[in-house]
């Protein structure tokens, strides 16, 4: 299953909720063009994680690179409720301490200050 | 008892997305051997990331080579050479600077080969002198998942 992303918009933060594979091809392009998308509008992200079924090492480095770019726009990215094999990636890597995460939506929300 | 490996081989083009292929059929023989769920995950990620360091880098996208999967079959261990027509890669690991990665100054890909030594039990990259080169991933039974 190829990746779709859900758009949900919270005052300045923007909910990206991806379901399906992030892998080379299937998925890395997609979330390239909605994080550009959000850099472009000035948007914080929080990048749902709980649907992606399977991540490799091109969705982590889509991952990598959507935080790079966000950030380096100003912005914060952070990440909500990786699965157990998404979090399984994210130790092996040690991305897990360099992103913020987070398991609840609302925490995750308010960690940007934005209303719920 | 298994007196010699049982060997089961595919040819893959040299075609992204043919990955998936070689990963399911290493579930498959995982799962005869009886690894648990987690090891087989961990097996089908490495998989799928060196078949795609072969297709991309060791063939270089050349849609007339092929690569080749041997799965082979022990009696305590799984073993899986993915053979491509590349000069091969050194066996020392890059290790990614994920700080470098996350400001934006190494590239953010680069992760395969790291993720590949963390999910097998052995991983070795072999250039051969006729030509061509494999990476030798190995699993063994009653070595603890990660977790």
């Amino acid at each position: 299953m190829s990746l779709t992303i859900a758009h949900h918009r919270f005052g300045t933060v923007e909910l990206l909720k991806l379901s399906g594979r992030l892998t080379l091809g299937d998925g890395s392009s997609t979330l390239r063009s909605a994080i550009r998308s959000a850099v472009e509008n000035r948007q914080d992200l929080l990048v749902d994680l709980s649907e992606v079924s399977y991540i490799d090492s091109s969705g982590l480095g889509e991952l990598v690179a959507g935080f790079a770019s966000v950030t380096s726009g100003g912005g914060q990215m952070k990440l909500l409720k990786p699965n157990k094999r998404v979090d399984s990636m994210l130790q092996i890597t040690k991305l897990y301490t360099t992103f913020e995460v987070f398991e609840d939506e609302s925490a995750g929300l308010a960690s940007f200050g934005a209303p719920e | 008892m298994i007196a010699e490996p049982i060997i089961t081989e595919l040819r893959l083009p040299t075609r992204l997305g043919f990955e998936k292929v070689a990963m399911s059929t290493a579930a498959s023989v995982a799962e005869i051997m009886g690894f648990s769920t987690d090891r087989v995950e961990d097996l089908k990620t490495a998989v799928s990331e060196a078949c795609i360091n072969a297709i991309e880098h060791g063939n270089q996208l050349n849609e007339l080579l092929g690569v080749v999967v041997t799965l082979s079959m022990g009696e305590a261990s799984l073993e899986v050479k993915i053979r491509d027509h590349g000069n091969g890669v050194k066996n020392e690991m890059h290790v990614p600077d994920m700080d470098r990665k996350m400001l934006g100054e190494e590239d953010p890909r680069g992760m395969g080969m790291f993720l590949i030594q963390a999910l097998v039990d052995e991983v070795e990259y072999v250039s051969e002198l006729a030509g061509g080169s494999y990476a030798r991933l190995v699993i063994h039974l009653n070595v603890g998942s990660r977790d």
